[in-house]
């Protein structure tokens, strides 16, 4: 079930490509290629970071409400929103786990894609399963048929090494050997794997043209690893088992974490990959609206 | 180190409780399900062996604590811990005569000394001593307390006497002094080699003592002397015959014991005088080889006698292996005999009137002849009607065969009333009566004599222990149980007598009883053949042989007796000079002069007026206790701490005993402070990243 205030916030910001994509259906509209020309959509409620160029002054003049106009984009495009399954994502209480977490935000994401007559896939990421997305499409039957492939996907907890070969990277690397066309790249994942690896395919997808959206999905409990006492850590893909004392080396997992979390930021910006962090503990809701505002922001700089 | 409290050792134990702890809280850890285990592994790998080695040190510190307080409730006392406050200190010395055992080149008194003078040496500032030197009554002690270094200097002045140990009369008085000290910290210090003589004759003493101190006094007991090497002693010498005639050569019998744990090796034994005209090689001396520990035997030695009417004589006893010398030797004061006529007053024997009764004890007594060929050894034979006009001075004992007990009639009646004040000026009287059907009480004796029930009976031999009969208690002697008595008379000691054999039944068999200076005796076994198996039996010579020995040596020489004075002698300020240039007061009594004290030094004690030199004055002998060096192993330390009350208070080692005392409780529990505030931080540091 999605958030309706989620996807309401979600649909009034938009989620446009920031980077020149290909359109599904060449002539229907303008080309993209040409600049930014827009034919008026409708009205919405003016919230901070909109260009004040297209608040409607008339509108304010006779509501004393801001508003701004929205214009409908010309182009749409294909959205690939690969959803991590791996085991990782299922850590969480039940009903918050990461790949709720994940769900839910794809699912907003699609369904406002598909609003915007812009065409998402959604293709679940499984270990050793098929990497073929299925075939984009701006109906919301079939958006929704996607959220439930996806939802059938939800991961378990597995007990294999083959698993930590690094989900999350073959499916980048896959996706950006197909012939695909250029298009937005939605990923929805802890990315619990060799950094280089994520990186790697990142950049390949970059190198494709793609317009890339990471969503970082960890649950707070990674973030500050809590407990005194001591624990036994059984890993959700391999079961391997750590025992540990968190209060003793709490500080130097936190350590470990923010050394991550930088070396991929540091990647994403060097990639122009725009990503943000969400965590599965907290409610949704407002990471991915800031994000989204955020990068309205800076795609307003770029000019 | 020595633990007042040794039970709450058992405390340690708990020292497994943070141990389990540890192991029971690692192998149950909460578990949970993990996706960020790269994180996990890098921060463990960093981390873990230092996790380790604080998990490792804060277990050792609440083991340590553990330790240490079962340490610190077991109240150890360590010599080796500088005490914190003034102490009262008691300081018991043994000098009972085991203390002068040879040690390893010096004595167990010089070891006793050396400890006593350590331990007072390393009593804190302001700490009080008092020395109190115990054989079996206090011997010596500094009477107040004083500085630990004078009580010191006071130790030289402590020498072991001849008399047996009894700890519990030194501790009665230390426990008097502890208690009113207005010290908080007292010490009581026993120090003692732990012959059994001194401390299980007064075990429960004692223990009572050892109670009556005050609370928290730290009491140790101190070990002096290895158990090993042999002891021989002389337990006493006494002339075969019982009595000694001048001019002639007699056998003594010198008893021997082994009281030793290893064999004793080349054993002599030398009988002589000890006046200063004899030396000691002159003494007559018997080989005797080897002894066994714990065995005891008799050396017969003889001595030639000669006129003087008393001799000290001394048994002495050497061997390579002897260890201590004070029981080594034994006194005594033997009289001389110039003669000794017996006169056997027996009946005519009513079918043969040329046979009197008496002739059987007549020849009994002729083998008592100590020496072959003595003329002033002689026994005569009369009938009641002769004996009753004898001339009693030339008699020393008369032997009176069977009495009848009716009175026998005006020749018997008139010869044992003549006898008593003979006897009470030291003759001798051996009276066997007769049942003759009538008890008639018509002379001073017969009060004593009875019939007794009718039939045959036999000798108690139970009866005889502790009396001088013992040995007829034992093989082949005690074949005198056998002996068939018929219609047996019962008698009865005199006033201030003993009986020495029973029959079956209880009545009295054999007495012997003083009278004046005299002794009587009186034997109801049967005189002639027609009373009993007595007379004929082999047995019959050496049972009248020990009853005259015992009844003409009496009063001779006690080991313990004063000498008994009949003429003139000043009744005040004598004094008894012996050994060692020792005196001791002496006091008129009935029975004679008495020190005022037993003598603290064993040999010839001699009476004289004070300032005068004790010539032929009288004297008497004093021997060393026989218990004391017998058993020569010191307690063990299981019967020390039973008769303690104590645990752990015995004090083994070979360190040098220091003060020490409860105070070491209060270091143990400084450390554990130390120790818990190290636990605080370690688990506080334990508990921070690493």
């Amino acid at each position: 079930m999605l958030d309706p205030e989620l996807l309401a916030r979600v649909r009034a910001l938009g989620l446009k490509a920031q980077k020149l994509v290909d359109g599904l259906r060449v002539g229907e509209l303008a080309s993209p290629r040409k600049g930014s020309s827009v034919e008026f959509a409708q009205h919405r409620e003016y919230v901070p970071g909109d260009d004040l160029r297209h608040v409607d002054w008339r509108a304010y003049a006779r509501t004393e409400r801001y508003t701004v106009k929205e214009y409908q984009q010309e182009t749409n495009f294909i959205a690939y929103m690969l959803v991590d399954s791996s085991a990782s994502m299922g850590y969480g209480s039940s009903g918050a786990t990461k790949f709720d977490r994940a769900l839910l935000l794809a699912g907003v994401a699609a369904t406002v894609l598909a609003a915007q007559s812009d065409a998402p896939t959604l293709q679940p990421l499984i270990a050793g399963g098929t990497n073929s997305p299925p075939s984009p499409s701006s109906r919301r039957d079939r958006v929704e048929r996607m959220l439930e492939t996806l939802e059938a996907a939800r991961p378990s907890p597995r007990h294999d090494d083959a698993t930590r070969v690094g989900v999350v990277a073959e499916a980048l690397n896959d996706l950006a050997a197909r012939p695909a066309r250029r298009g937005m790249v939605m990923l929805f994942s802890d990315l619990l794997e060799p950094l280089p690896a994520v990186l790697d395919g990142l950049r390949r997808l970059r190198v494709r043209g793609h317009d890339i959206i990471v969503a970082q999905i960890l649950h707070g409990d990674e973030l500050n690893l809590p407990g005194d006492d001591l624990i036994r850590y059984d890993d959700l893909e391999s079961g391997e088992q750590l025992v540990a004392q968190p209060a003793v080396i709490r500080d130097r997992y936190r350590q470990e974490v923010q050394a991550w979390l930088d070396e991929l930021s540091h990647g994403c910006v060097g990639l122009r990959i725009d990503r943000f962090l969400d965590r599965a503990d907290q409610p949704a809701g407002d990471s991915f609206p800031q994000f989204l505002s955020r990068r309205r922001q800076m795609a307003r700089r770029r000019g | 180190m020595i633990f007042l409290a040794p039970w709450m050792l058992l405390g340690s134990i708990s020292a497994g409780v943070p141990i389990a702890l540890h192991l029971l809280h690692r192998g149950q850890p909460k578990v949970r399900t993990w996706a960020a285990m790269d994180f996990l592994r890098k921060s463990l790998k960093d981390t873990s062996r230092r996790i380790k080695f604080r998990n490792l040190l804060l277990l050792a510190a609440r083991v340590l604590i553990c330790l240490l307080a079962a340490l610190a409730l077991a109240r150890p006392t360590a010599a080796w811990l500088p005490s914190w406050s003034a102490t009262e200190a008691v300081v018991v010395m043994d000098v009972s005569a085991s203390m002068a055992a040879r040690e390893s080149g010096t004595t167990r008194m010089d070891l006793a000394r050396r400890e006593a003078r350590t331990f007072l040496e390393s009593l804190p500032t302001g700490s009080r001593a008092r020395l109190i030197a115990v054989s079996d009554t206090i011997e010596n002690e500094s009477g107040i307390s004083t500085a630990p270094a004078r009580a010191a200097a006071d130790l030289e002045a402590m020498t072991p006497s001849d008399r047996r140990g009894d700890i519990a009369a030194g501790l009665a008085l230390a426990a008097d002094h502890l208690r009113g000290s207005s010290l908080s910290s007292k010490a009581l210090v026993i120090i003692s080699d732990l012959q059994p003589s001194g401390w299980e004759s007064g075990a429960g003493r004692i223990r009572q003592e050892i109670d009556r101190l005050p609370g928290g006094t730290a009491l140790r007991v101190r070990r002096i002397g290895e158990p090993a090497g042999s002891n021989l002693q002389v337990l006493g010498a006494a002339p075969a015959a019982g009595f000694v005639l001048a001019g002639s050569r007699q056998l003594w019998h010198v008893r021997i014991k082994n009281g030793g744990v290893e064999r004793a090796t080349d054993v002599v034994v030398r009988l002589g005088y000890a006046d200063a005209a004899t030396r000691p090689d002159e003494a007559e001396a018997t080989p005797l080889g080897n002894i066994a520990p714990g065995e005891e035997r008799v050396a017969e030695v003889s001595l030639q006698a000669d006129a003087t009417p008393w001799r000290r004589v001394v048994a002495r006893v050497t061997a390579a292996s002897d260890r201590l010398d004070r029981d080594d030797a034994f006194y005594r004061v033997t009289r001389v005999r110039p003669r000794l006529n017996t006169l056997v007053v027996g009946a005519v024997a009513p079918r043969d009137k040329a046979v009197n009764l008496g002739i059987y004890w007549k020849q009994a007594i002729e083998a008592i002849n100590p020496a072959i060929g003595a003329t002033n050894f002689k026994v005569l034979l009369q009938t009641p009607e002769a004996a009753s006009n004898a001339d009693l001075d030339t008699i020393d004992m008369v032997v009176l065969a069977g009495l009848p007990t009716d009175g026998g009639g005006a020749a018997w009646e008139s010869l044992v009333g003549r006898l008593e004040p003979w006897v009470r000026r030291g003759g001798v009287v051996l009276a066997v009566p007769r049942a003759s059907g009538v008890t008639k009480p018509s002379t001073w004796l017969a009060p004593s004599i009875a019939h007794g029930a009718a039939g045959t009976s036999h000798v108690d031999i139970t009866s005889l222990a502790g009396s001088v009969l013992a040995p007829f208690a034992l093989p082949p002697l005690d074949a005198l149980g056998r002996v068939a008595i018929i219609n047996p008379c019962t008698v009865e000691a005199l006033q201030g007598g003993r009986v020495l054999a029973r029959m079956n039944g209880g009545a009295g068999a054999i007495t012997l009883s003083p009278l004046g200076d005299g002794t009587v005796s009186l034997i109801g076994l049967g005189s002639s053949p027609d009373e009993g198996d007595l007379v004929l039996h082999p047995l019959f010579v050496p049972l009248v042989q020990s009853i005259v020995s015992e009844s003409v040596g009496r009063g001779e020489s006690g080991r313990h007796s004063p000498w008994h004075w009949n003429g003139e002698m000043p009744s005040t300020d004598l004094v008894y000079s012996g050994p060692q240039g020792l005196t001791l007061p002496a006091r008129a009594t009935p029975n004679g002069f008495e020190p005022e004290g037993l003598p603290r030094a064993a040999g010839f004690w001699t009476l004289a007026p004070r300032g005068s030199t004790p010539a032929e004055a009288p004297d008497f002998a004093h021997n060393l206790d026989a218990v004391e060096g017998t058993g020569w192993s010191p307690l063990p330390s299981a019967r020390i701490d039973e008769i303690l009350g104590r645990s752990s208070a015995l004090d083994s080692s070979n360190a040098p005993m220091r003060a020490g005392g409860p105070e070491a409780l209060g270091w143990i529990l400084l450390v554990l402070l130390m120790v818990l505030l190290g636990e605080g931080a370690l688990a506080w540091w334990s508990g921070r990243p690493a």
